[in-house]
């Protein structure tokens, strides 16, 4: 390295690092259980990813019904780029981070996983390049909940979420939330009802009067707007400001409670 | 009166025979008093009278006095005559004198006295009951005039009598008291009276009834001036009266566009909505006349005061935009829509033979409006709309040099430096370009007409020139021009006359003869301008000007064009075929010159109003007309329309809907540039922050809805210009 860097140091050594027989040779050696677990499910024309197919086989085997939110919460975890795809990379990789080389080690711990997300439990850590290299923060139902609109993506460059799909996967996730919040002990257990039918709402809202996609920033200022108004106060919506920086859609939805006088009249 | 006096002479006589006293004991006086610090003898003397006289048996004297001096001050108040008025002076001469807590020497002069202690208590005390009542019994003759005169009337009574009565020290007090209890407690009561009885809506009442029923009602400027200096009397800022003013004036001013409606209905005019240049001219007259009476209100009765015109001013701009307090309801009228077309009309209306007005005032007028619409953006693309109307139905003129219509352009160039000057250059770009254009249509009209006659070009149709920049014309205009080239993709296309083409040919070839056109391209629009024909008809020759569209079909008709005899007819389908126009344009013009009775140059058979596909047209052999020159005016879109046939909208609507979309569109490029903008300097900011300051960079163009705001701050988020803060929802990142 250092005769074809012309004795540069500096340049021999990011060569080093950069070459691509150097990265080989640091590549971790995967578990062998592992890799045949993913060979199993893996497409027959792309060797480097699970397909549709596999999924629902992996899920089968894993005990799981493709309409439970484990689902996404695995797809969450394996860093699934669209719905039903896994790459082999990540799968190795973040299965093998927790020294998981069965099925029945990763049934067990997608169940503490999912459980420790929901009620933002803070036990797992993930890289996140954003805050530099290497560093890692506690994985949040918010992240997840953020994930999920990404992950509904299916095509290149796509920015918008049809309401429908929205919908559906709202119909999935808010229950989560008002779960962990009655859990938590931020929505008391007799308002319940009241937020099941704020959802109920929105939905109606969003099909019959918005009937627009969804932009990333609105989804993720969804759950936001659920947790810190719906759920705070769900007959009032005590600290919804109109002047504050929601979405658009939020204000949208605000007023056409009131406008059906559904919302209690703040005093 | 008898006790007043009595006590009086006793005072008088005291005082005399203590300055006796106390020049017989001058020299006492001067050197013992002074060595011992003890009261001088005159000083003593009144002391001694105080104490033996007025206060003697528990202060029997004194109260009895003061108790006289109110009571009779009272009376005085009720306005009845008293006679003891020297007498009071007197006493409270006396009173003040009277030093309580004679201490030491020094501290007399700065002493109470017995006034201060004992009188002037009980006095502001008696004054309030008195002007509670007083004001309490005004009140209740339920009567706004009356109680301003009365309580005016008051004031300066007692104003002058207390700076009869009472010594200096006492006057802000009692003012203070009387303005509170009989100006400030019930004023607001007085003006908030319903009309009947007379409040501040009974006294703006003539201002409006001026305007619509011509007769004068005198202006209660009597009463408003006593308002204004009333409320002068407490609050430097008349607070209260502008609030008032304002939401009586906003009131009024909402009610404008009834009035002028039922004006308008009783006038005779049977349809009447809110867009119709008729009422445009009506409501924005009256308006300006509003603003004038108003003003001369404020002369007379508020001394112009800058606090409350600016008050007037703020008012009139929320009516005329619409927004006093229902926010949700959208605007009935819509002033910068009504602005464009009450100018286009007057422009027009100059632009005629008898130039009667005075041009600068009315444009000043119109500049004066504009001052108060909020959404100068919606104007300027009105009045853009507007002005291309006017050059492209202008009448061919130039040939004769007509001077009108040379004072119709000048006209237009006037208005246009004018609004220059009010709204900034920048803004009227596009109108400012439009009228370049036209000039340059004149300049290569006189090009085309030397390069004629130099080359002797025969058998041309003699023309005038109209040549817009596609890119500045409004879009409503210039959106299907390309709809009538030759190389278009071969749908339904505009066929041109032969007798045209020639014409058109030749003109090509010069247009692209010179340098400066090379990168132009050149499209030749009939929707626009209009044709002078001569037409033999048996009983005369007549000169007829018409649309183009309408001359182009006359033109099927002419001898030259057919094989047979005058006598040709052709259909409906035909006419179609063999010209290519839309069909709601061909159906307009035919009714044009086919239908409309003055104009009959065609004869349809079946003689119906409406244009059916099977009718059959031909030439009106008995078409007479007064005059030998007839123009064709062009049946409007609006009317062309059957009633029966319900056509949801009419080509008027649909346009003025264009603007509106043009509008909203040009709007939301002027919010994102304006949130870049802002982005750019900032790099960070608060959401509230954000919004504040793009409203005050937009409130010269017009006002951004949050909403607008709001989506368009979600389409930049999109476009990834900007982000929001991971932690922080309220807060912006841009992102370069």
């Amino acid at each position: 390295f250092l005769d074809s860097n012309n004795y540069n140091l500096q340049r021999a050594v990011d060569a080093y690092f950069n070459s691509p027989s150097s990265k080989k040779s640091s590549a971790p050696v995967f578990d062998k259980a592992l890799v045949a677990i993913f060979e199993n499910y893996r497409d027959e024309d792309n060797e480097s990813q699970i397909d549709i197919n596999g999924t629902m086989q992996y899920l089968e085997d894993l005990e799981i019904e493709p309409e439970d939110p484990q689902s996404l919460t695995l797809a969450f975890f394996l860093h699934s780029p669209r719905m039903g795809v896994f790459s082999k990379s990540q799968f190795l990789k973040q299965w093998q981070q927790y020294g998981i080389n069965s099925i029945d080690g990763m049934k067990k711990f997608l169940a503490q996983y999912h459980e420790s997300l929901l009620y933002n439990e803070e036990n797992f850590y993930e890289e996140n390049s954003n805050l530099g290299y290497g560093k890692k923060e506690p994985v949040t139902f918010k992240k997840l909940y953020d994930f999920t609109f990404d992950f509904l993506m299916e095509v290149e460059n796509q920015k918008l979420l049809d309401y429908q799909t929205a919908i559906d996967y709202w119909t999935l996730l808010l229950p989560l939330v008002v779960n962990t919040a009655v859990k938590d002990g931020s929505l008391q257990p007799d308002k319940r009802a009241t937020v099941e039918s704020r959802i109920e709402q929105w939905f109606e809202f969003v099909r019959n009067e918005y009937k627009r996609s969804f932009s990333k920033d609105s989804w993720s200022m969804f759950y936001l707007f659920f947790k810190d108004i719906i759920i705070k106060d769900p007959e009032k919506f005590t600290d919804y400001d109109e002047m504050a920086a929601w979405p658009s859609v939020m204000d949208e939805y605000f007023e056409y409670l009131r406008e059906n006088e559904l919302l209690e009249e703040l005093v | 009166e008898d006790f007043m006096r009595a006590v009086i002479l006793e005072w008088d006589e005291h005082l005399q025979s203590m300055k006796f006293v106390s020049d017989v004991l001058m020299y006492l006086n001067r050197v013992y008093v002074k060595e011992q610090k003890k009261l001088l003898i005159y000083d003593l003397g009144i002391e001694l009278f105080k104490d033996n006289v007025i206060k003697h048996n528990h202060d029997e004297v004194g109260q009895k006095i003061v108790e006289i001096v109110i009571t009779e001050i009272t009376r005085n108040r009720r306005g009845e005559v008293i006679t003891t008025t020297m007498y009071i002076t007197k006493l409270i001469n006396m009173l003040e004198l009277l030093v309580e807590s004679g201490g030491s020497a020094d501290l007399q002069q700065y002493g109470e006295n017995y006034y201060q202690t004992t009188f002037e208590p009980a006095f502001l005390g008696n004054s309030e009951t008195f002007f509670y009542n007083f004001s309490q019994e005004l009140v209740n003759y339920k009567l706004g005039s009356r109680y301003l005169r009365e309580a005016a009337q008051f004031v300066k009574e007692e104003e002058n009598r207390i700076n009869f009565y009472l010594p200096s020290s006492t006057y802000p007090k009692l003012i203070d008291l009387m303005n509170n209890i009989i100006i400030k407690d019930k004023i607001d009561d007085i003006i908030s009276l319903p009309y009947e009885q007379q409040g501040l809506s009974y006294w703006l009442q003539p201002v409006i009834g001026n305007i619509f029923e011509d007769k004068n009602d005198s202006h209660h400027f009597e009463e408003l001036r006593i308002l204004y200096q009333l409320i002068g009397r407490f609050a430097d800022d008349f607070q209260l009266l502008r609030l008032r003013l304002k939401s009586n004036i906003i009131s009024q001013g909402s009610q404008l566009p009834e009035f002028v409606k039922t004006s308008l209905q009783n006038a005779g005019e049977k349809k009447t909505t809110y867009n119709s240049t008729a009422f445009a001219i009506k409501w924005i007259d009256t308006v300006l006349r509003y603003r004038e009476q108003i003003f001369k209100l404020s002369l007379e009765s508020f001394q112009s005061d800058p606090i409350i015109e600016q008050t007037i001013t703020y008012a009139m701009r929320d009516f005329i935009n619409g927004n006093g307090n229902n926010r949700k309801n959208s605007p009935i009228v819509n002033a910068p829509e009504l602005l464009s077309i009450y100018m286009d009309y007057h422009i027009k209306q100059k632009s005629k033979p008898s130039p009667s007005k005075d041009v600068n005032s009315d444009s000043t007028e119109s500049i004066e409006f504009l001052r108060f619409i909020k959404d100068k953006d919606a104007f300027e693309a009105n009045y853009a709309n507007h002005f291309a109307k006017r050059f492209l139905n202008s009448k061919g003129t130039t040939q004769n040099g007509n001077a009108n219509n040379k004072l119709g352009v000048d006209l237009e160039e006037l208005i246009l430096s004018r609004l220059g000057e009010e709204m900034g250059t920048t803004s009227l770009a596009k109108v400012i370009k439009m009228n370049k254009d036209i000039k340059s249509s004149k300049d290569t009209t006189s090009d085309w007409r030397k390069y004629t006659i130099k080359n002797q070009v025969p058998d041309l149709v003699e023309l005038e020139l109209k040549i817009c920049n596609v890119t500045d014309w409004p879009k409503s205009m210039t959106k299907d021009y390309k709809s009538f080239s030759k190389s278009d993709t071969g749908e339904i296309q505009f066929i041109w006359p032969k007798k045209l083409r020639t014409t058109m040919g030749e003109f090509e070839e010069f247009w692209f003869s010179g340098k400066k056109n090379d990168n132009k391209s050149l499209y030749w629009s009939p929707k626009f301008g209009s044709m002078d024909m001569r037409i033999t008809y048996p009983s005369r020759t007549y000169e007829i000007n018409l649309s183009t569209y309408a001359g182009i079909i006359m033109l099927l008709f002419a001898p030259q064009s057919s094989n047979a005899d005058g006598s040709m007819e052709l259909t409906y389908n035909e006419i179609q075929e063999l010209t290519g126009i839309p069909e709601a344009d061909l159906k307009r013009h035919l009714q044009s010159i086919a239908v409309a009775p003055r104009s009959r140059l065609l004869v349809k058979s079946p003689m119906t109003k409406e244009v059916n596909d099977d009718d059959v047209f031909r030439l009106n052999e008995s078409f007479k007309s007064p005059s030998i020159k007839v123009k064709v005016l062009t049946v409007s879109a609006a009317s062309s329309v059957a009633p029966t046939r319900s056509k949801p909208k009419t080509e008027q609507e649909e346009e003025a809907e264009e603007v509106q979309s043009n509008i909203a569109e040009g709007r939301k490029i002027e919010v994102n540039a304006a949130i870049v903008r802002i982005m750019k300097s900032r790099h960070t900011i608060r959401h509230n922050e954000l919004i504040e300051e793009l409203i005050k960079q937009l409130q010269n163009r017009f006002q951004p809805s949050i909403l607008l705001i709001k989506q368009r701050i979600e389409d930049l988020i999109e476009k990834e210009y900007l982000k929001r803060d991971e932690e922080e929802r309220n807060l912006y990142h841009y992102v370069a």
